[in-house]
């Protein structure tokens, strides 16, 4: 295939750009791995990954008792700060074992859905969106297994909180280095006349191009995660990555999958979150011949959606953010809680509707690279 | 083979670049010859099928290019006026990657890269990086990617453009040698390159074609229209305001001009054999003279 041989040297082109690198280096060891290490050293709270017993709940509850006088201290003795890290320690795991007993959160959220079910029973309104939305909620609650107390704050949930702070960072800013330039850079050094008025410098070329900005969404994904492991797993170890993601902050996730699990969904939706923005990319690089200007309107595309976020609480930002590339990168966002869309009067579940979604759209949008680029004239 | 424009027009904003131009091109070397916007690049680009036109069209065989489309690129060959190159390449995978675009089968690429680094000369600097060779090195990288298809259409702007002297003279041999097939056209401001290369040149001014004729037969024109002169110093200004001086040169205390009039300028003046440089100072007046530094340059 003429487009594959392309798409090596388009590939190439891409890879061979020293800022990349530095970037991602300075960014990765000079930013990240240090911060982690200081982190590392922070205390580990407490999960209850099974049904406590009776006796641990006795204990706990004892245990409680016991700290609660030693955690006031006087003014002429105060704590002293390892004691008071040991007593945290302890408050944490005693309330963990006794809220798991209690049936964890998932007892509270299904007392609540019920209530609502009820209400709207009561109400008349079991034909309507809502309802439906709430059943269905309530179906997926009653799915889950056990969800333990507390938190986990083991490798897992310092590998999957990477996807969604730091590495979300790193990976959009390095799409926006790496990609912003994939058509621009070419009007503006003046290379087009040779693309153009080569046999295959058409429609294989922009098949090439794009398929050459998939395998680096591809690599960039693959070098962060690869980061990700290799600077988190030391320090933390790899317990836990069995656990609920209802362990780690995802309390409210109605989804039924462990941490190991949702670690390979989260990359997978990165990835494709990845490459539809790889594809919205290269259609604004296409249009433009300067790739700082590329590079700033996409960057404009990724950022307003989370500007937008932090500055205003509405729910019309929301529903933006919850589109973005921003929102579908981030992952977590899809996971947070249960959110159903009404689409004719069915509820379908947000992750399940927003990453078809984004697949949907990035076809005509890599339909409109072609003919961004057919029509792109040498000035 | 004939590449035929079709009364070719181009328009930017209104400002006329070119203007219903018409040309039959065969095999052979057709060099058009203009000052700074005259419509040469314009044209070329077009021709090219990089630029659209606002009207007309160009042919091959009677059919229009932009319908060939792949067909029309596979055996077309462009070096653009100004071009960049992707400096962390190495003029060698540069080859490879344009051999890539270009269609060239795999197992060929590798043997045809070398033999045309060869043929313009960068046989030994291949796994140079892009970024570290002189500006002329980098137009003879320009050109061996125009050549490297065997095109049997050769579209050159200013291909000469930052070669030294010897490079040109290798090139112009070259071009020479590969038009013997194929239609090449050529755009440059270089009128010793016309003289022995281009069997026809196409004179252009403000995007209008404003003379088609072959080297011989514009200088077979001039005749009766060049003329030297040796006169003293002070009277240089004299002929200036009422002729058109070429060269100037000095000659002990005197000093020679060279003068393009229709009429012998003095009783003392002496008709010339002209060159093309004559006929383009002849044709250009004003604009020869704003495009100096390539008159000079061709000298």
């Amino acid at each position: 295939m003429k487009s594959m041989s392309l798409t090596r040297f388009e590939l190439y082109k891409i890879l061979s750009r020293k800022s990349l690198w530095i970037f991602l280096g300075l960014m990765l060891l000079c930013f990240y791995l240090p911060l982690q290490i200081v982190q590392s050293r922070n205390a580990t709270p407490y999960y209850q990954a099974t049904p406590p017993t009776l006796q641990q709940v006795q204990a706990a509850k004892a245990d409680l008792k016991k700290i609660a006088p030693l955690t006031e201290g006087t003014p002429s003795s105060p704590i002293q700060p390892a004691l008071a890290e040991s007593l945290n320690q302890r408050y944490l795991r005693d309330n963990a074992i006794i809220t798991s007993a209690k049936g964890g959160a998932k007892a509270g959220v299904l007392q609540s859905i019920q209530f609502s079910l009820q209400r709207m029973q009561t109400q008349g309104q079991t034909s309507t969106f809502a309802y439906r939305a709430t059943q269905m909620k309530y179906k997926m609650w009653k799915a889950m297994p056990f969800i333990g107390g507390g938190e986990y704050n083991g490798g897992g949930a310092i590998m999957m909180d990477f996807i969604k702070t730091f590495g979300f960072v790193f990976f959009g800013a390095m799409l926006l280095i790496g990609l912003a330039p994939l058509f621009s850079e070419e009007y503006s050094i003046g290379t087009d006349s040779f693309l153009q008025t080569a046999k295959h410098g058409k429609r294989t070329l922009v098949t090439a191009k794009l398929m050459a900005a998939g395998l680096y969404v591809l690599v960039i994904e693959g070098i962060l995660q690869v980061f990700n492991a290799a600077s988190t797993l030391p320090f933390y170890g790899i317990q836990g990555l069995n656990y609920p993601i209802q362990s780690i902050p995802l309390y409210y996730a109605p989804f039924h999958l462990v941490i190991w699990q949702y670690m390979i969904v989260a990359v997978i939706i990165q990835l494709i979150g990845g490459w539809a923005f790889a594809a919205a990319m290269a259609l604004i690089s296409s249009l433009s011949r300067s790739s700082l200007i590329s590079f700033f309107v996409s960057a404009g595309v990724f950022l307003v959606p989370e500007l937008l976020h932090m500055l205003l609480q509405k729910n019309w930002v929301e529903t933006v953010m919850n589109f973005s590339y921003t929102g579908l990168t981030q992952v977590s966002r899809l996971f947070n809680t249960f959110l159903a869309y009404n689409l004719f009067g069915h509820p379908v579940l947000y992750p399940a509707l927003v990453i078809p979604l984004a697949i949907l759209v990035s076809i005509p949008i890599a339909r409109l690279v072609y003919t961004a680029y057919y029509r792109h004239q040498v000035a | 083979m004939k590449l035929h424009i079709d009364g070719v027009s181009k328009q930017y904003k209104g400002k006329v670049a070119l203007a219903n131009f018409e040309a039959e091109f065969t095999e052979g070397v057709h060099a058009l010859l203009g000052p700074n916007g005259a419509g040469k690049s314009t044209l070329m680009r077009i021709i090219a099928g990089v630029l659209r036109p606002t009207s007309g069209k160009v042919c091959l065989d009677g059919e229009s290019t932009v319908a060939m489309g792949e067909r029309y690129r596979d055996v077309l060959g462009y070096l653009p006026q100004s071009f960049g190159l992707y400096k962390n390449f190495t003029a060698e995978r540069f080859l490879l990657y344009i051999a890539a675009l270009k269609g060239l089968d795999k197992s060929v690429a590798p043997r045809k890269v070398a033999e045309t680094l060869s043929l313009v000369g960068l046989g030994d600097v291949g796994k140079l990086k892009v970024g570290k060779l002189s500006g002329g090195m980098k137009q003879r990288l320009g050109i061996a990617q125009a050549l490297l298809n065997n095109p049997k259409v050769l579209i050159v702007d200013e291909p000469t453009a930052g070669l030294d002297p010897k490079e040109r003279i290798r090139f112009r041999n070259l071009l020479s040698e590969f038009a013997r097939d194929r239609i090449v056209v050529l755009s440059t401001h270089i009128i010793s390159d016309v003289e022995v290369v281009a069997q026809d040149v196409y004179l252009m001014n403000r995007g209008q074609l404003l003379a088609k004729n072959t080297a011989e037969g514009f200088l077979a024109d001039m005749v009766g229209k060049v003329w030297t002169l040796t006169c003293a110093e002070r009277e240089i200004g004299r002929y200036e305001r009422k002729f058109q001086v070429g060269n100037v040169s000095r000659i002990g205390q005197d000093v020679k001009l060279r003068i393009l009039s229709d009429q012998a300028p003095s009783i003392q003046a002496v008709a010339a054999e002209p060159t093309l440089e004559d006929m383009y100072l002849y044709y250009f007046k004003e604009e020869a003279a704003a495009d100096e530094v390539h008159v000079v340059d061709a000298v």
